[in-house]
């Protein structure tokens, strides 16, 4: 029997979100986006706000628009409509380059180092357009401390962990207010896993906010004071850990109709076919 | 539920394949009787495309074997296992964009099944009204809208004259009303007798059509049964959602406070 | 002329060879642009210099001063406007619009030149020499070009590894996308690499106007092949790779003509496709993993 009003919806039923709104303005917020890849409907009406000093998980399935999601606020990719604002400056057109400026800087899926870069080459670059602020190279080292040693190795022949500590410094370099991560855990073994976001506290400490996408749920649940889950591009739930259960999550995660009920919440309606 | 008396017309016995360090197929031994219709989910990177290139011949596995009908296949590639009736879809549709959707389907007809004239005109014809679409058959394939590019990927596999068909996750980005279309396609396509292999991430979808599901990850089968054991199941639960979650929903009761 | 002199030739005129496709490697390496025009651009830089030249009355050697920055900066112009447009439609209408641009380039050429061939001038430097031995003879002229090369080629590794804008070329060569997460506007990075690749081209142009002679059409039925040949037979993996393939080509070259003078080219071509069957990634680049 699931807790009552679980806000639990199937796609085609908008989340019944009652979730009171937080207070002050959002470092970074997202207003009713829908992106489209060709004719594929990838993200529709997805609204966020990310606070500072927030660690803002997104998860859900394959397919569920997650990356999607992060990359249209990264800029590599257009949204159909909605917008995305930086402490209340919209940025929804802007260039990728122009939101480093800005500060939102992207950590992006599969690490994309440059390979036949170095270490510090890599980092190099990552500086070369940053912002004013705390981190640097040498900031860097400081965080991974096996970095320094191997800094004129190329990034091509590094491990798959190595790399990502690499590409989340190199991001890190440009002194961003806001760091994307993109599936942190995607084709790592889980101890590196671990020590990567136990690098998180840090950053934090340093005044960066996180949104970071994630494909294991637990992962995520472990380190987020805020939690979002896509469905087929659309909010099944919006939240704080503490306050979501897990046969939520879970009714979230894969929408299945008849695993809870849309009990107590406001009357959804159904979405014309179109 | 699986017929049980059905003889076996896919066998997959111990593949194996890898990329690198990457397993994607770890042993894996599979059977699939004439008139299934087996559902397969697993997060990222679990092997499903993989596994579905295994058995179109699309990747030829580094150890194992494969039988279809009772023949080994291991040995054929695509083109080969295609006309002995392996049907399959891809994960993007890729129509011949100038060609109108009769002219796809014929395509396949022709060089999948070897039909000739008449016959092909006519296999393509009725592939096209068990699709639903026979009004777009004169339409250029580029135009068509999400729903009836998929359905189109499904016709061009049909047309090949398949005994078992692979459909690789054609929910997505489908509104409830259009996975509810997709899934009687897949049920008039089972109940002609062809065996119906599905990966999908849409659960909803899944459990509408299939009788048995199984759950892939990182290269293995993770549960295999009906599909809501298989969602159930605590192994799959770990899969997608993580072990801590999973200890969480095993716990005392629904309404123990959630959360890390 | 002995065997030997024939292949000291060839190593000269090798590093004209790979001075020329330098150019070639670069817009390929860093923009996946094969630039069909690139021979006509070099062929433009001879015309352009025998009319500075006629204008300015500076000595001949010295007009490059004045035609490769004209070039380099044509190159970023041409770059961001024209290329990054068709770029932005796919790799074929990029391919259509730089044989487009060599189409246009060689009529108006034929258009203002007829279709009489050049030379750029130098008057005895031409043929001044200096001999080792009684069999070797080698002109002041090629050495100064070879070294010019080597030199411009040596220049141009340092500067893409040690220097800022080289680290940003290189990056953006790897991964476009990411280095726009880095912050970097890949088009002027695109730009600067089009202008080194119109500069060291221009340079080339106009020392082959001093060793040979050039008309409208030798962009395409000359200049073009050996660049690519000379870029494929190094691979696209180095410049020194690129600066090996122009000496092998021009070595190919001379001994082909020792043994008959009518095969000078087609030596090459053929050590071209032997190469291209045996190691199409040329001798420093590498196969392409997929």
């Amino acid at each position: 029997m699931p807790p009552a009003g679980a806000e639990v919806s199937s796609p085609d039923q908008p989340a019944a979100d009652q979730v009171p709104e937080r207070a002050g303005t959002p470092l970074l917020e997202v207003r009713t986006l829908t992106a489209h890849h060709g004719q594929l409907r990838a993200l529709t009406d997805v609204s966020l706000s990310v606070f500072p000093g927030d660690v803002y998980a997104i998860i859900g399935a394959n397919g569920a628009g997650k990356s999607t999601l992060l990359r249209t606020i990264a800029g590599l990719h257009r949204p159909t409509t909605g917008s995305i604002l930086l402490d209340g400056a919209d940025v929804t057109g802007q260039r990728p380059e122009r939101r480093l400026a800005a500060g939102i800087a992207m950590v992006p899926e599969g690490r994309r180092l440059f390979g036949s870069l170095t270490v510090e080459e890599n980092l190099q670059v990552g500086s070369s357009y940053a912002r004013p602020g705390p981190w640097n190279i040498e900031r860097v080292y400081e965080l991974f401390s096996w970095m320094r040693d191997r800094r004129g190795q190329r990034a091509a022949q590094l491990s798959g962990g190595e790399q990502q500590s690499v590409a989340i410094g190199r991001a890190l370099v440009a002194n961003p207010r806001v760091l994307l991560l993109d599936e942190l855990s995607l084709g790592l073994a889980p101890l590196i896993v671990r020590r990567i976001y136990g690098t998180l506290p840090g950053l934090l400490a340093a005044g960066v906010t996180v949104l970071l996408v994630e494909q294991d749920v637990s992962q995520a649940l472990r380190v987020a004071t805020r939690i979002h889950c896509l469905l087929e591009g659309r909010t099944t739930l919006e939240g704080s850990p503490e306050g979501v259960s897990p046969q939520r999550i879970e009714s979230a995660y894969f929408g299945l109709a008849g695993v809870a009920s849309p009990g107590g919440g406001p009357s959804a309606h159904q979405e014309p076919s179109s | 539920m699986p017929d049980a008396t059905g003889t076996a017309l896919l066998e997959l016995n111990r593949v194996s394949k890898s990329f690198g360090r990457v397993v994607v197929a770890d042993e894996l031994s599979l059977t699939v009787a004439a008139g299934d219709v087996l559902g397969i989910v697993g997060p990222n990177g679990a092997g499903k495309t993989s596994l579905f290139g295994l058995i179109s011949g699309d990747l030829a596995p580094a150890s194992g074997e494969i039988r279809f009908d009772g023949h080994p296949v291991t040995r054929l590639d695509a083109a080969a296992r295609c006309r002995r009736g392996i049907g399959r879809t891809y994960q993007v549709p890729r129509p011949f964009g100038d060609m109108t959707v009769f002219e796809n389907v014929l395509v396949a007809a022709q060089q999948g099944a070897r039909l000739r004239r008449q016959a092909s005109y006519q296999r393509a014809a009725a592939v096209l009204d068990r699709t639903g679409l026979a009004r777009e058959a004169n339409t250029a394939s580029e135009r068509l809208g999400l729903l009836q590019r998929k359905r189109l990927e499904v016709a061009r596999a049909l047309a090949t004259g398949p005994r078992l068909i692979l459909l690789d996750e054609v929910a997505g980005g489908l509104t409830d009303p259009e996975v509810a279309q997709l899934v009687s396609i897949v049920r008039g396509i089972r109940d002609e007798g062809i065996a119906v292999v599905w990966i999908e991430h849409v659960m909803r979808a899944l459990t509408a059509a299939v009788d048995r599901m199984i759950c892939l990850a990182a290269g293995s089968f993770v549960a295999d049964g009906r599909p809501a054991e298989v969602l159930a199941d605590p192994a799959v639960r770990e899969v997608f959602l993580g072990s801590e979650v999973t200890t969480s929903l095993a716990g005392p009761g629904p309404d123990a406070a959630g959360g890390g | 002329m002995s065997w030997v002199n024939a292949i000291i030739q060839g190593i000269l005129i090798g590093g004209l060879y790979a001075l020329f496709a330098c150019g070639l490697s670069l817009m390929f390496g860093v923009m996946k642009v094969i630039n069909l025009a690139h021979g006509d651009l070099a062929v433009v830089a001879g015309y352009l210099a025998v009319g500075v030249i006629a204008v300015t009355h500076i000595p001949a050697v010295w007009s490059f001063i004045l035609v490769v920055p004209i070039f380099a900066v044509a190159g970023y112009v041409l770059q961001r406007t024209l290329i990054q447009a068709s770029l932005n439609r796919g790799v074929l209408t990029t391919l259509l619009v730089t044989f487009g641009l060599s189409v246009v380039i060689e009529n108006a050429l034929l258009q203002f030149f007829s279709a009489n061939s050049h030379s750029l001038g130098i008057g005895h430097l031409v043929s001044d020499s200096f001999s080792i031995g009684p069999q070797i003879s080698i002109a002041y002229l090629l050495v100064a070009i070879f070294v010019v090369a080597v030199v411009v080629l040596l220049g141009l590794q340092y500067f893409l590894s040690l220097s800022r804008h080289g680290r940003l070329i290189r990056a953006v060569a790897d991964d476009r996308e990411a280095a726009q997460l880095s912050g970097v506007d890949y088009r002027h990075i695109f730009g600067i690499a089009a202008g080194i690749a119109f500069a060291t081209v221009a340079l080339a142009g106009i020392a082959w106007g001093m060793v040979s002679t050039f008309a409208p059409t030798t962009g395409t039925d000359t200049l073009l092949l050996f660049a690519f040949e000379a870029v494929v037979i190094g691979g696209l993996g180095s410049l020194w790779g690129t600066l090996a393939g122009g000496i092998i080509l021009g070595v190919v070259q001379q001994i082909g003509a020792q043994i008959n003078s009518a095969d000078q080219f087609l030596a090459g071509q053929l050590v071209f496709l032997v190469l291209l069957v045996i190691r199409p990634q040329g001798l420093t680049g590498q196969r392409s993993t997929t």
